[in-house]
């Protein structure tokens, strides 16, 4: 993908924005200005006790699940959050939701703190920001029917669709994501995982946010459903001018579906950019190494292909390594790298940041064309 | 972009996955299951009969139950009745006072099941209530409560219900505050667990998410689906609490007479044992029958509501009726015909081992037989690996591949699966027909198998060390401790660090890929000539995936050993694959070498599937996409099982099932549209 038609897409996304934008208009800040991001997230921390009680009722220990993360989002846009398991994505969504509360950090939605919000306002920004779950089998209420699951949204918000007009407005959103509107009267045990991934996005459609926050929404699904899906999620976008946060610890679906991506270990953002940037010219040892170690389903030139295999232990989020949490992998680590924590700042003027003591530019081959 | 969104409305309910949701009761599938589970309609029939007793007592008594006759004190059961104006005899008897004992129990069953009822009635709301409150918000609120519980669990409810009946004195609503208060523990305590269990599910999350309250929460959400557990909690306990009344009144502690109560009735009775045994026996027998058809209909509902239950007991049952009958033999048919090309088209002759074949499998079908009926997982594959090289067995979930390799390893739980036919040619010798000590033998030793989750294929009881080492000792006869040397050697050869110190530690103790290397050293402890894995990467990261997958190619290398690699990755299949067999409902599609097959597929769906797949190395403008889901093997389509999502689809495939046409020496595909859908390319 060539960067100047990535741009385009970007410009009609924010197009589309504007159309919509009346509808949302109660935020402080000046609507009209191009580079106030819809979402900043600074320095936001989650540590979770691993002890509830100790002996004299203090703290045993700490899971540094989100240590100090920071990031935009602009308006039409998809920030892809990648990383291995347990590297603190899922918390970063969880506290954005506010299903947690996050230890200390300030995410402005809009120009509001998100978690400064009182429990009304709250209220009020779940109409604005959705989520969408990884598990498709668990994320329904089973004893529910579809309709009523995702007409759920107007009874807790009244005022917004009248309820004779529901029933029209779920038939039209389930064949906006591709659903029968007779499928209104199942049960979600009846569907199979990609249609339950829809019946999700429809849901969190029903709000028609400005943010939605997809946890895994394909990792659980059959490969040859995936695509539909991830396919639904971008059509959205264009259509209604939305943003996501997208995460997922699959490579490649994060490419495919992100406009920036950041890549996080161990509760740290250690590189950010746009996707060219950190697919095409990674600069960390990890994002090298993530890249090297995924591989491409090309048979052709398997041999020659290099690939970084990473040694070392598994560094804990309960007691992180000092310094670059990364270090005890890293092939490249100096003594500078157990004493500094290296800052996630722009070290080649390309505009992606990247936390390494020692970063260094990779030109990686794309894939021709088929 | 848009094109392919109106395919998910064709894939009809065949597609749709016919799993229910754990404890989903409705009353039709009540019905359902009363019909498969006849003998229950006694219970059944015996609680609707005591029930319509007590509502109807007034017409259905044939005497008033408070009218005495001194004439007929202790008239044996048919005895006439007393008084002239009634010709109904004493059905049962008359106690003492000349008292009808039929009308009695019929009085009686109003007492029981009113006390039980609006008892559990009262306790379930209280007890309900404060479960979920508890295990919704927790904190002091859950604190308090389960404090409550536990003190109350430590005393003798019947002790508890005694001392507060002598203080607040007896009667019918003191009885039901008495067992409210005694007996809501026993709901919050369930409530609880199971609120605590939901509140964590993604469904709940979901409603917080769009701004549900909690009440909302609570009720709309956590509550419905608690309502198959306490319905069975409550059968339980509307027989506890009858029981429990039976001995108050026993005590004189219950309702007071004259009202008739089985309990009251038995203690009364309890003094003409000898000479009018009718007194005792019949509301006893009352009593007895009333808990035990209540018993009886909840562990029905029990097992009705929860799949586990159902499915164990259907198994228990399966067993009884298929052992030893013929269907679960081989079945030999001419299998040639299909078989998969691999190597060369030269078919192997007879059970003669093949030169270079390590392993054949031929025609190999596995079936399920369930409670909902029966399942084709595997439906006639046929493939060949050879000595050194690597066979990729691709395909979705629910496409077969894990059955068939667990067929040829003969681990396959049976019940429910049966091997109804085919062979497994490892060496000559056929896997599928060999005496299982013979097998155990041969896997271990020749064959191993490693699986996708380590955590649940290792012993959590035993250190990773004695579990390698024990492949030595058993099959090698080696000492305990050259055993656990050799254990140390493979743990450093699958590059597990500082192998001497962790040799002694437990499974839980290692991180994911560690363990997985763990089962990998006990898996090649043997040397063994075949490896089949399953999955081996699937739980891991990528960056752990690729030491795996780097450490299972130098083995091959330094052994030979041949490699079957079960997976859905397209990208792990690309990595390290000589040749991959492509499964789909159970049948093998397509197969051939890697690099072919990649470059210019011959099936549709291995061409969906490859054009569908996102790429690291490349951002394409969108995804194509395959329509429609994978089938629910229970209703596989007709004719090529691809037909209803493929877009090379013709009148002729939804009848005819494509054979596997050779599409070269060393290519098979199983569609009849091939040549066409490798030309497009
Ligand atoms: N409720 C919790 N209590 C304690 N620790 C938690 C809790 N939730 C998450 N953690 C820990 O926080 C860290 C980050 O978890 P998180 O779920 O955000 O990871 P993730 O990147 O989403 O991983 P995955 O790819 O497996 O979903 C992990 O070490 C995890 O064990
Ligand atoms: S800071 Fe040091 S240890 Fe960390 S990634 Fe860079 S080189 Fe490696
Ligand atoms: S046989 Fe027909 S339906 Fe099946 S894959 Fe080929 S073209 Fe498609
Ligand atoms: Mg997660």
């Amino acid at each position: 993908m060539s960067i100047d038609s990535s741009c385009r897409r970007a410009d009609n996304r924010r197009t589309e924005k504007e159309r919509g934008g009346g509808e949302t208009g109660t935020h402080s800040g000046p609507v009209g200005e191009a580079a106030e991001p819809l979402l900043r997230v600074k320095d936001l921390v989650k540590y979770y006790p691993t002890e509830r009680k100790g002996f004299l009722g203090a703290r045993r220990g700490e899971i540094k699940a989100v240590d100090g993360v920071s990031f935009d989002l602009h308006r039409g846009e998809t920030l892809g959050l990648v990383g291995e398991t347990g590297c603190g994505k899922s918390t970063i969504a969880r506290t954005l939701m506010r299903l947690e509360e996050p230890t200390s950090g300030a995410a402005y939605f809009k120009g509001r703190d998100l978690f400064t919000l009182s429990k009304a306002s709250v209220q009020a920004l779940r109409r604005e920001i959705q989520m969408v779950f990884q598990d498709p089998f668990a994320s329904l209420n089973p004893r529910m029917e579809v309709g009523r699951i995702i007409a759920e949204p107007w009874v807790v918000h009244p005022g917004i669709v009248p309820k004779e007009e529901q029933r029209g407005r779920v038939n039209a959103l389930l064949e906006r994501v591709g659903l029968p509107a007779t499928d209104a009267n199942r049960y979600p045990h009846e569907f199979s995982g990609g249609q339950r991934q829809r019946i999700g996005i429809a849901r969190a459609l029903a709000l028609q946010p400005d943010l939605i926050i997809c946890d895994e929404p394909v990792s659980a699904l059959d490969a040859s459903v995936q695509a539909q899906v991830i396919n639904l999620l971008v059509e959205l976008q264009t259509e209604l001018g939305l943003s996501y946060i997208f995460i997922a610890h699959d490579l490649a679906v994060v490419r495919q579906i992100s406009d920036r991506v950041a890549v996080m270990h161990l509760g740290r953002i250690v590189e950010v950019g746009g996707e060219d940037e950190i697919y095409a010219r990674p600069t960390h040892p990890y994002t090298q190494a993530l890249l090297s170690a995924a591989p491409a389903p090309d048979p052709v030139g398997r041999k020659e292909r290099k690939r970084i295999v990473l040694e070392g232990e598994l560094p804990s989020p309960v007691n992180p390594p000092s310094g670059c949490t990364f270090r005890t992998r890293c092939w490249k680590a100096e003594s500078i790298c157990s004493q500094d924590r290296p800052q996630l700042i722009d070290r080649f003027d390309h505009g992606h940041p990247s936390a390494c003591h020692f970063a260094e530019l990779q030109i990686l081959p794309a894939a021709g064309m088929a | 972009m848009s094109a392919p969104l109106q395919m998910t409305a064709g894939d009809g309910p065949a597609a749709r996955d016919s799993g229910e949701p754990a404890g989903n009761v409705t009353v039709r599938k009540l019905l359902r299951a009363l019909w498969r589970d006849k003998l229950m309609l006694f219970p059944l029939l015996f609680l609707v009969a005591l029930s319509v007793a007590a509502v109807g007592a007034e017409l259905l008594a044939p005497h008033d139950p408070f009218d005495q006759n001194l004439r007929s004190r202790n008239a044996p059961p048919m005895a006439s009745h007393a008084s002239e104006t009634s010709s109904f005899p004493y059905l049962l008897g008359a106690d003492p006072l000349g008292r009808d004992l039929f009308s009695r129990l019929i009085y009686g069953a109003r007492v029981s099941l009113a006390v039980g009822l609006a008892s559990v009635l009262a306790s379930g709301t209280l007890g309900i209530l404060l479960g979920l409150m508890s295990g919704y918000h927790r904190g002091w609120l859950d604190d308090v409560v389960m404090r409550g519980v536990d003190v109350l669990m430590g005393i003798p409810g019947l002790l508890l219900a005694l001392f507060i009946l002598f203080l607040v004195g007896t009667g019918f609503w003191n009885l039901v505050i008495v067992f409210a208060l005694t007996r809501w523990m026993i709901y919050a305590r369930v409530t609880r667990g199971l609120t605590l269990s939901f509140r964590e599910q993604p469904f709940v999350e979901g409603a917080q998410t769009i701004g549900c309250s909690d009440s909302r929460i609570i009720f709309r959400h956590i509550l419905p689906n608690l309502a198959s557990p306490i319905l069975v909690l409550a059968t339980l306990e509307i027989a506890i609490v009858i029981l429990a009344e039976a001995g108050l009144s026993f005590l004189g502690m219950g309702i007071q007479p004259p009202a008739p109560t089985w309990g009251r009735m038995v203690a009364e009775g309890r003094d003409y044992i000898t000479s009018a045994w009718w007194l005792i026996t019949f509301p006893g027998l009352a009593i007895l029958l009333t808990a035990l058809s209540l018993n009886l209909t909840a562990a029905w509902l029990r097992m009705v509501s929860d799949p586990v239950q159902r499915w164990r007991w259907f198994m228990g049952r399966s067993e009884s009726r298929h052992e030893g009958d013929g269907e679960t033999a081989l079945a030999y048919s001419e299998p040639r015909s299909s078989r998969t090309n691999m190597e060369n088209s030269e078919p192997a002759q007879g059970r003669a081992a093949n030169g270079d074949h390590l392993l054949e499998v031929i025609d190999l079908r596995v079936n399920f037989r369930t409670p909902d009926g029966l399942l084709n997982a595997v439906n006639g594959i046929s493939y060949t690996l050879n000595r050194g090289q690597t066979l990729a067995i691709l395909g979705e979930s629910g496409s077969g591949k894990t059955v068939s390799a667990e067929a040829v390893m003969g681990i396959l739980d049976s019940p429910p699966a049966f091997v109804t036919g085919g062979a497994a040619l490892f060496d000559g010798i056929d896997l599928l027909q060999i005496s299982p000590s013979r097998r155990r033998r041969l896997c271990g030793e020749r064959i191993a198998m490693i699986f996708q989750d380590p955590l649940t294929a290792l012993n959590p009881a035993y250190t990773v060390g004695s579990q390698i080492a024990g492949m030595f000792q058993e099959h090698r006869g080696t000492s305990k401790r050259e055993a656990t040397a050799k254990a140390v050697e493979l743990m450093d050869r699958v590059r597990i660090p500082s192998a001497r110190e962790r040799v002694h530690d437990y499974p839980h103790q290692f991180s994911g890929g560690m363990r997985q290397r763990v089962m990998i050293a006990a898996a090649i402890a043997l040397d063994p000539d075949l490896l089949i894995a399953d999955e081996p990467t699937t739980a891991l990261d990528v960056t752990v995936q690729a030491q795996i997958m780097e450490l299972l190619a130098e083995l091959q290398l330094e052994t030979g050993m041949g490699l079957i690699l079960i997976t859905h990755d397209l990208g792990v299949v690309a990595d390290v694959a000589d040749n991959v067999a492509v499964m789909y409902a159970g049948k093998i599609v397509e197969t051939g070498p890697i690099k072919d097959i990649y470059s210019s597929p011959a099936h549709p769906y291995t061409k969906g599937l490859l054009e569908s797949a996102p790429r690291v190395d490349r951002k394409m403008d969108s995804l194509q996409q395959i329509s429609g889901a994978p089938p629910n093997l229970r209703f596989i389509p007709s004719g090529c099982p691809f037909h209803p999502r493929c877009t090379y689809v013709i009148d002729h495939c939804s009848v005819e099932p494509p054979p596997l046409y050779e599409v070269r020496h060393d290519r098979s595909a199983s569609c009849h549209r091939f040549e066409d859908v490798m030309h497009v390319n």
